[in-house]
């Protein structure tokens, strides 16, 4: 119908499946006891050291925002400005990743501490948190890459799997996916409203009005926050706040999309079908979670501004874990992925990167899986 | 009447705070105070600790000094105090044992409990210029008003506490009324405020001291309580102990036929009795999750063993932390004993126990 149509082509029953040996059911039940060992030893170990660091992430970003924001209401000069646009990016970005996204999964909820807690923390972003646990934590989460169920793949706008279906329009997708990594936070925001059923007469204007509240709602207060409020209170540097605003979001929405579209469709990244998952055991979620991620390389700084979103499968594989944990069980996940011949899809940024916007511009052609293609 | 005007002022606060968010966020600023002076606060109220006395092997007292959000308390009342152990914030509930004074500060005195708790970790770590996060003062176990007629207190170890805050209370007062205190324990060496009480009682005219200890005298019950004391009848019991003297009491009382002249202040929620009733299923809704509450563990207790994370303060039905909606079922409150089997109730899952399938928004 249009281009924001994603849905599965029925002809393709299989999902790619490269990469790794078949296991079978006592293999992954083995699987998830080696990962659940993992799971239930960090969880014993929770402590000080966990909660001091998401302090120090949080003052961190305060401490960024208050000079960005600073920096642009009373600096002068295009120097202080660019400083100002950095420090404000810097801000968001740590806020969003680091904080908003891990919080939001309870990752610290068991410090009982009430600014840290998963049901009422809300983030500086125009997404509404209701939206984003539904969205994200339940629907992504549990399905995840499952083509149909799992919302984020492609976010029903993209084709990025030959099962999914093709239309003309697709052919338009580099220019869908550069809009969405400039807007991404809007796109991130109206997700959960899930427009898509309402064009396609599957959902009512009441609905909608219904679904769409605590988006409104959330996206005028950070409207008013970047682009009046804090420009207002410049004074007649109005101009210089709001353009270091409008920058600074912009900076955070193509980092967020960058380091999002790389956790899970990139080359190697696999897709299922809702028939190969049905009735899955908790070590075929296991490998389900493993083999439809990836992850990213770099520097500690790297994975902090990524919000760890570079250990990805580790992520998946325990969202409520302290993200800085995943560093340390990474070598364990991988050593145990090794013994079981399940591919561990790791690499640099760059390399991931392009390799996911390949992906987007192979896909823009009616290409067909190679399981359904005539031999 | 008022409350429309009321309704609309929070909803205007509430608008013009998210209209000038971040600047409206409290906690970003209580961030940066922090740093200046760890007692500053606009939500909370931070004390200082100024003076640790060590009462014994197991028991401690902490002088401490609020910051200006505190309110004051009345003699007998008690506050949360929550401390970060581990990275995990722990709450507990100590009875202030000093008089509301003008001086400003506040006296809690704690024994020693299970390792890795408050008052262990208080125990290891107070010292002077910690400073902790505490409650406004809350409770209703304050001397009778008006002014009280002969008492009766019956304090059972560390239950002394709140009583000593009346009796302070009393003698800041210069009041003659006739003060009968039967202070139970166990060893010798476990009284608490021998002498602080030596120095009450010369400012108390009325005040007797009965001093039990249950393993020289053996065990005191609460027949033996109400023999010594003549005229029980006119009395006004203000008890505070273990569970098990507190319910010896709340029985021998009501024979006595004089319950409605018992005030009680609990430190332990009641036990629920064990094996009684069956297995109830609970349907915690939010989570998703089925748990069964085996008899003889509160709700509280059977959710946390199948794995929820229940926000739990006191675990003795004083705070309210734990407080929780029940969508469908009944439930029995352990220390009022009333039954809630109306839908969409509240209830406090540290004192409640299923006597149906409930259904929570857990």
């Amino acid at each position: 119908m249009t281009a924001f149509s994603r849905t599965i082509d029925p002809t393709s029953a299989m999902a790619t499946n490269a990469g790794s040996r078949r296991l079978d059911a006592p293999d992954l039940d083995r699987l998830a006891d080696e990962l659940d060992a993992i799971r239930t030893e960090v969880t014993a170990d929770l402590g000080e050291r966990d909660a001091r660091h998401i302090r120090r992430m949080v003052d961190r970003a305060q401490a960024s925002a208050i000079a960005g924001r600073g920096l642009l209401m009373f600096g002068w000069g295009p120097i202080s400005w660019g400083v100002g646009v950095i420090a404000l990016a810097h801000a968001k970005i740590l806020e969003n990743m680091e904080i908003g996204h891990n919080v939001m999964h309870g990752q610290y909820d068991w410090m009982d501490d009430p600014s840290l807690c998963s049901q009422s923390y809300d983030w500086d972003i125009v997404c509404a948190r209701e939206h984003w646990i539904n969205s994200h934590n339940v629907e992504h989460h549990s399905h995840t890459n499952i083509l149909g169920k799992d919302h984020d793949y492609g976010y029903g706008m993209l084709r990025l799997a030959p099962e999914q279906r093709w239309h003309p329009a697709t052919l338009l997708q580099p220019l869908w996916y550069f809009l969405l990594a400039i807007l991404f936070q809007w796109g991130v925001a109206i997700h959960d409203i899930k427009l898509g059923r309402f064009f396609k007469g599957r959902m009512t204007r009441a609905e909608l009005k219904q679904r769409s509240r605590p988006f409104l709602s959330k996206a005028a207060r950070q409207l008013f926050k970047d682009y009046v409020f804090f420009p207002a209170l410049a004074f007649w540097q109005w101009p210089r706040v709001l353009l270091g605003n409008l920058c600074a979001n912009l900076i955070r929405n193509l980092w967020t999309n960058a380091i999002i579209f790389c956790g899970h469709f990139t080359e190697h990244a696999q897709t299922f079908t809702r028939d190969g998952t049905r009735n899955e055991s908790r070590g075929a979620w296991y490998l389900r979670q493993i083999q439809g991620s990836s992850n990213l390389e770099g520097g500690r700084w790297f994975h902090v501004l990524s919000g760890h979103l570079s250990h990805q499968i580790e992520h998946h594989l325990f969202p409520d874990m302290p993200a800085p944990r995943y560093a340390e069980i990474a070598p364990r996940v991988r050593e145990i992925c090794e013994r079981y011949g399940i591919h561990y899809n790791s690499a640099g940024f760059w390399r991931q990167y392009a390799s996911v916007l390949k992906r987007i511009v192979v896909h823009a052609w009616p290409t067909r899986s190679p399981h359904t293609a005539p031999a | 009447m008022n409350q429309m005007p009321a309704r609309a002022a929070t909803t205007i606060r509430r608008r013009l705070s998210n209209a000038v968010h971040p600047l409206s966020d409290l906690e970003a600023w209580n961030r940066v105070l922090r740093r200046i002076d760890p007692m500053w606060s606009l939500t909370g109220i931070r004390a200082r600790v100024v003076e640790r006395v060590d009462e014994s092997a197991d028991t401690l007292s902490l002088w401490l000094k609020p910051n200006r959000r505190w309110r004051g308390h009345s003699a007998g009342q008690h506050i949360e105090l929550s401390v970060e152990i581990e990275g995990v914030r722990r709450r507990r509930v100590f009875s202030l044992s000093n008089a509301a004074g003008s001086n400003r500060l506040l006296r809690i005195t704690l024994q020693r409990q299970a390792a890795g708790g408050v008052t262990d970790w208080l125990h290891a770590n107070a010292r002077q210029g910690l400073v902790v996060e505490i409650s406004q003062a809350s409770g209703d176990f304050v001397l009778p008003s008006p002014a009280p007629e002969p008492l009766l207190m019956i304090a059972g170890g560390s239950g002394v506490t709140p009583l000593l805050a009346m009796l302070h209370s009393l003698a800041d007062n210069a009041s003659t009324t006739d003060i009968r205190l039967f202070q139970l324990f166990r060893q010798p060496d476990q009284r608490l405020f021998a002498k602080e009480l030596v120095a009450l009682s010369q400012r108390l005219p009325g005040l007797r001291v009965h001093a039990h200890c249950s393993a020289d005298q053996g065990r005191l019950s609460a027949e033996d309580i109400a023999e010594c004391v003549d005229d029980m009848a006119l009395r006004h019991t203000l008890l505070c102990g273990p569970e098990g003297l507190m319910a010896d009491v709340a029985d021998c009382w009501r024979r006595l036929g004089v319950e409605d002249r018992l005030r009680t202040e609990r430190f332990s929620a009641p036990r629920p009795a064990a094996g009684s009733g069956a297995a109830s299923s609970v349907h915690a809704v939010k989570s998703e999750q089925m748990f069964t509450q085996a008899p003889g563990l509160t709700l509280l207790e059977s959710a946390e063993a199948a794995g929820l994370q229940p926000k739990f303060g006191c675990r003795a039905g004083l705070c309210r932390t734990c407080l929780c909606r029940k969508r469908s079922g009944r439930v029995r409150n352990l220390v009022t004993g009333l039954v809630s089997s109306q839908p969409d109730e509240w209830l406090q899952l540290c004192i409640s126990v299923a006597e149906s399938d409930l259904e929570l928004s857990l």
